[in-house]
């Protein structure tokens, strides 16, 4: 599914201008990973391209569907073939891993077919295949908030496979996982967008994660897009632009361990 | 050490006057204090004579006599019945007021002020006011006090199940949200599953407050235990009317001490 952003602005009812004509187009099956400092505009494009926000100006269209001129089913519809992995997991805690597993299947079979109680026994097995993928088969049945971060952020790409997407937006994913974690998050998660051949938009502000993943690095600043390089070919003096401070080459080489963080 | 410089605003006086809107409520309440006082009626001889006759009422009440144990155990199942069936209720009818009242699920803002409305109504007007008003309509018995405690059930359920519901955690329902999920899907998905221990525990106080006023609520007709209580008083079968007073305090204690011991297990 293809994404194509045009001159969107988005302005808050208090007058904050969060996004300023935004161009952007990804390709299907692209990794696009977006930068840039907190406040930038980054979570909010992301709203935006779910049809959670009203767009100020500009049009979004998805796989060329406008978000912002779906309403309803059609909207839902379009959001049902979108995977968000957010970075507190999103899940619902005092259910079962199961059940929020279960629960990706909410927009494409509605409320009956995705609770536990009543849902059909090929969607069950098929929850516990997902389950399997991420290596938490043998957690189905705990309740979710008594899993580790990392655990959690797994169950939450295990209900993004239970939904059949053919986009993924990953909103800074790791952010609040350790180091190691983190990483094996975002190898599960690149190895399935991969596996489906899916198109993937990922805020990250680790860019060491940011230059390994990418196919495509998108920096932000000011709700303007000021970069957009294949990764590896940001150089330093744009990075410390895009964060208004210095950045250390450490920062920059792939896969070292203990990275440092950009916040 | 630097120096101690005297900043430039005095600290503040020791006493201050309270402001004139402070004096004015304070003479208010004075007022109605001394004047409640004065129509009391209390003076000393009439204290000495109430402890008298309360004497004389615990020495004839006692023993409690157990002649008419059935009908009183009969009258406080009644009780009870009354107390679970009006909650029961009152609660199957609270969840979707609360979800219309609450500010995030609620479907529009007309909505919700109407129904915000109508449970403070209900809450305001006491379930004593209530069993009267039903009484009139269904006429002497259990319904009547059942529809009082429904009346009563709402108007406290109702408000902390829409508080409850609108301190959760919205980012587990924009997840399903943006996942395609409709209203619908969201409120059960996520909405009610994270609010549901508190409503437990809310729908239990609810049955403690019930019991409590399912006993009352016989006064006035509304079935239950408190028509035999106000029968034995009329007629002074004291050493009855303690029996059944006895009867109610073992009820309602172990009914606050199951719902405690509940409501410890799940929140």
């Amino acid at each position: 599914m293809d994404v194509v952003i045009n001159g969107v602005g988005k302005t808050y009812p208090d007058g904050t201008e969060v996004l300023r004509n935004v161009d952007l187009t990804i390709g299907s099956g692209e990794g696009v990973v977006l930068l840039g400092a907190n406040g930038c505009g980054k979570s909010t494009l992301l709203r935006c391209m779910l049809g959670l926000e009203t767009l100020s100006q500009g049009t979004i269209s998805l796989g060329g569907q406008s978000v912002s001129q779906l309403k309803g089913r059609q909207l839902r519809q379009l959001r049902s073939q979108i995977g968000s992995v957010f970075q507190q997991f999103n899940l619902v805690g005092n259910l079962s891993v199961f059940q929020n597993v279960l629960f990706g299947r909410l927009g494409n079979d509605g409320l009956l077919r995705s609770l536990n109680l009543t849902c059909s026994q090929e969607n069950r097995e098929r929850a516990m295949y997902c389950l399997d993928r991420v290596g938490l088969a043998q957690f189905a049945a705990k309740r979710t908030d008594s899993l580790s971060g990392g655990q959690q952020q797994r169950v939450a790409i295990a209900r993004m496979l239970m939904q059949d997407v053919r986009i993924v937006f990953a909103d800074e994913p790791v952010a609040s996982l350790d180091p190691k974690a983190g990483r094996e998050v975002m190898d599960l998660l690149f190895e399935v967008v991969h596996e489906h051949k899916l198109t993937v938009v990922c805020v990250l502000h680790q860019l060491e994660l940011a230059n390994e993943y990418a196919q495509r690095l998108v920096g932000l600043k000011a709700g303007r897009v000021v970069l957009d390089l294949p990764p590896n070919k940001a150089s330093k003096a744009e990075l410390a632009a895009l964060y208004d401070r210095e950045i250390d080459s450490a920062e920059l080489l792939n896969g070292t361990e203990g990275a440092c963080y950009a916040n | 050490m630097q120096t101690e410089t005297q900043p430039e605003t005095s600290s503040p006086k020791r006493f201050q006057s309270p402001s004139v809107f402070a004096w004015v409520i304070l003479i208010v309440f004075l007022a109605f204090f001394l004047q409640g006082l004065g129509s009391a009626d209390i003076s000393v001889m009439r204290l000495v004579k109430g402890s008298q006759n309360l004497g004389q009422f615990f020495a004839s009440a006692i023993p409690p006599s157990t002649s008419r144990l059935d009908v009183i155990a009969k009258a406080m199942l009644e009780t009870m019945n009354m107390a679970i069936v009006g909650v029961t209720f009152g609660v199957i009818l609270s969840l979707p007021i609360a979800l219309l009242c609450a500010r995030n699920t609620s479907p529009h803002f007309l909505v919700r002020v109407v129904m915000i409305n109508l449970v403070a109504t209900l809450r305001t007007i006491p379930d004593l006011i209530w069993a009267l008003i039903f009484v009139v309509a269904v006429g002497l018995g259990p319904l009547a006090g059942i529809l009082a405690i429904i009346m009563d059930t709402i108007g406290f359920c109702a408000r902390f199940f829409a508080e409850r519901i609108e301190e959760i955690n919205p980012k587990p329902g924009v997840a399903l949200k943006a996942s395609g999920a409709s209203r619908t899907s969201v409120i059960a998905g996520a909405v009610l599953p994270e609010c549901f221990p508190s409503f437990v525990a809310t729908s239990l106080y609810s049955v403690e407050k019930a019991v409590r006023s399912a006993v009352v609520l016989g006064l006035v007709g509304a079935g239950g235990i408190g028509v035999e209580l106000t029968s034995a008083m009329n007629l002074f079968r004291y050493k009855e009317a303690l029996t059944i007073i006895l009867v109610v305090l073992i009820v309602v204690i172990l009914v606050e001490q199951v719902s405690k011991a509940v409501r410890a297990r799940i929140m």
